[in-house]
């Protein structure tokens, strides 16, 4: 089967799964889950109840926070200083999922930009925006996005003044990040939907910025991601 | 695992890499029930086994097998050894379901 991935190390391979017929993979992920269900250790029908649970997490949520963040100082404060306790005050959400993680807001300034990136595997606030897009689990992101950010958020379409200091965070199984990103200028007086619609994934990752309204899209202060998950 | 710089397969901040591919499809049906397999397994209500628990097998792929797996591949390996070692599973069970789920998939019309 080897013969069949794609090398990560291979520019132009795409990241996602080989498609065709079931593979030895596919094959085994029913066999597990078969088992599993006839052992009594999984009930019937709850691996699609909980793609379901996990499909309901995504972007839009964090975005919300974002905008929220932004015209709301109160807000803004607590969730900061207590991120997981606020958000499920104010969202009704239960953010955490099965083991206990922490999670930290990390807030862009004028001075300092913030990047994540999990170096050892895949850590991603699931919580807020759902499952991280391939690249963010890709070889190449996790291994120079520490060395070289800059470079890397230029392949995003993201230059940044040399006066920005660039911070980028690992991830733990413990300890999630979420960026928040500055408010555009130009944007008084916004809804909160008007406001969230600005806030992409990358934009909370910190490969992006959000869409300045005031400038017409000339790629470098803008940024627009490269596909949405589902 | 460990390569001979000492890291293992799994470490790769600050290596030299490839150009960001930005490339992304929606999920396949194999990739989201893995997720949600795991994401149960893990949870303290059935707690066959804990995430770092899955992250130490996937650690322990190969450097070939880590940077040619797909990354949900990785992980339902991961949860079958894992099932095995914390005697949820056995071994002779998987290799007995599989030639079932084989056999009914050459038939073919079968439910994923």
């Amino acid at each position: 089967m080897a013969d069949k991935h794609h090398h990560h190390d291979d520019a132009h391979a795409p990241i996602e799964e080989p498609q065709g017929p079931p593979g030895e993979d596919e094959l085994l992920e029913v066999a597990l889950r078969e088992l599993l269900v006839e052992r009594g250790v999984l009930s019937a029908g709850a691996v699609d109840q909980q793609i379901d649970v996990i499909e309901s997490r995504n972007p839009a949520l964090g975005a919300q926070v974002v905008a929220r963040a932004w015209t709301d100082p109160a807000f803004h404060q607590a969730l900061l200083s207590n991120p997981l306790d606020t958000l499920e005050k104010a969202f009704q959400l239960p953010m955490s999922g099965p083991v206990p993680v922490d999670l930290k807001v990390l807030e862009n300034t004028p001075a300092v930009h913030n990047v994540v990136v999990c170096t050892l595997c895949s850590c991603y606030p699931r919580m807020l925006l759902g499952p991280p897009p391939a690249w963010y689990r890709a070889s190449a992101y996790r291994s120079r996005v520490v060395r070289e950010p800059r470079a890397v958020l230029r392949e995003f379409g993201l230059e940044l003044p040399d006066s920005v200091e660039v911070r980028v965070s690992d991830s733990t199984a413990d300890m999630r990040y979420l960026v928040l990103p500055r408010r555009p200028e130009g944007t008084d007086g916004w809804s909160l939907e008007a406001l969230s619609g600005l806030v992409t994934r990358d934009c909370m990752i910190g490969t992006a910025v959000p869409r300045d309204p005031s400038i017409e899209a000339h790629g470098l202060t803008t940024c627009e991601d490269a596909g949405d998950e589902p | 695992m460990r390569t001979v710089t000492g890291r293992k397969v799994n470490d790769l901040g600050g290596l030299d890499g490839a150009a960001i591919d930005r490339h992304e499809t929606p999920k396949t049906l194999f990739e989201q029930r893995v997720d949600a397999l795991v994401m149960l397994l893990i949870h303290p209500e059935i707690g066959a086994f804990k995430v770092d628990a899955l992250r130490r097998m996937v650690e322990q792929n190969s450097v070939e097998d880590y940077a040619t797996l797909g990354y949900y591949q990785k992980w339902v390996r991961a949860v079958r050894d894992l099932l095995i070692e914390q005697e949820v599973l056995t071994s002779e069970e998987i290799r007995g379901k599989l030639v079932e789920v084989r056999a009914r998939f050459a038939e073919g019309g079968s439910e994923r």
